[in-house]
């Protein structure tokens, strides 16, 4: 078991670790666009010298080109989604959103663990009204020690699912040996629980309908501010 | 001077191997360390290059077994880390002084090459 830690610490840790992850992608990206422009250049200097150029490989380059930064580009906007998250302490909106934006952020950690985060569709939407930033942490939070114990074939299932006093996102299939993950400051803040199914090997993380409610004052006091 | 080119980004690895192809070095690339160590059971390289960050066998990882094989090999990272004091540490770790940032001149590479096997009892 790790040292506890407190919820700063653990928000400001997510915020390097998917930072540093996305910027380690783009790199890859505009290392790729750099060897296709340096190998054209390769090309024309060639041609310069007597080479035919060939047209078809001279597409497949610029579409290769093409692909990058479209790659980069879905990068970016990803980055500035989970960027902006710490813009509203509170905000209604669908959690499966939030598991989208969260399997963006942390595909390549899992693929370097070995593993694949899948989204099962939810039946029906998914609205709930929390903390953005922090359910990005908490799955962030949840993944960091789920992939270590994913299944036979890497894959890590993430689903949002309606239920009748909030909404539950479930993470499935996860060892059976494993027990609650460490993250009770980020819970406590979200007001969630967690539980082990042992027999359907789902960790559920139920999250309230509305976080602001059954406090006296109606407001939500936010560790950001 | 023949060559392994190690890193998981198929587009990236396959292009530079083309271009130092096309300056006269017989290059050999893979997208994974497990294939890179089958390779080698098979072919000599007097080199590898190596992406730090890789799917279940990392760079420095994969120095340690190749080295174990091929004694004699010479290794190159690269990394797409920002920050050059983390990888330094990372580099330390492997026993390399040897190593470039991503995104890499092609010309820059070339060097680090030649230094590299220009010291041939250097323990890298």
């Amino acid at each position: 078991m790790s040292d506890p830690e407190s919820i700063e610490t653990c928000g400001l840790r997510c915020f390097g670790a998917i930072s540093a992850s996305l910027s380690h992608e783009l790199k890859n990206a505009l290392a790729i666009i750099n060897e296709h422009a340096g190998l054209l250049e390769d090309m024309m200097l060639m041609a310069g010298t007597g080479r035919p150029l060939d047209p078809d490989r001279l597409k497949l380059l610029a579409g290769n080109v093409m692909k990058q930064v479209q790659r980069a580009d879905t990068m970016i906007k990803h980055m500035n989604q989970f960027a902006h998250s710490v813009d509203v302490t509170v905000a209604c909106s669908d959690l499966e959103d939030a598991l989208t934006l969260a399997i963006a952020l942390n595909s390549r950690t899992a693929v370097m663990k070995g593993g694949v985060l899948v989204l099962e569709p939810s039946a029906t939407p998914v609205r709930i009204t929390t903390c953005p930033f922090w359910v990005q942490t908490l799955i962030w939070r949840s993944l960091s020690e789920l992939l270590e114990r994913a299944g036979a074939d890497g894959q890590l299932h993430l689903c949002a699912r309606k239920i009748s006093d909030g909404a539950a996102i479930i993470f499935s299939p996860v060892d059976h040996v494993l027990t609650n993950i460490h993250i009770p400051d980020v819970l406590n803040h979200l007001k969630a629980t967690q539980a082990l199914d042992i027999q359907t090997r789902e960790l559920w993380i139920v999250l309230p309908a509305d976080i602001n409610a059954n406090r006296a004052d109606g407001l939500f006091r936010s560790c950001l501010h | 001077m023949r060559v392994l080119l190690v890193d998981d980004e198929e587009q990236l690895v396959s292009t530079l191997a083309e271009r130092l192809e096309l300056r006269g070095i017989h290059t050999a690339w893979t997208t994974g360390g497990e294939e890179a160590l089958e390779r080698v059971k098979t072919e000599t390289f007097d080199l590898a290059v190596l992406d730090v960050k890789m799917p279940k066998i990392s760079g420095i990882e994969l120095k340690k077994k190749l080295q174990v094989l091929h004694p004699a090999m010479k290794f190159i990272f690269l990394t797409g880390h920002g920050s050059e004091e983390d990888f330094t540490a990372g580099a330390a770790e492997a026993g390399s002084d040897f190593y470039l940032i991503k995104p890499v001149r092609i010309e820059a590479l070339l060097e680090k090459m030649n230094e590299v096997m220009r010291h041939p009892g250097k323990s890298i």
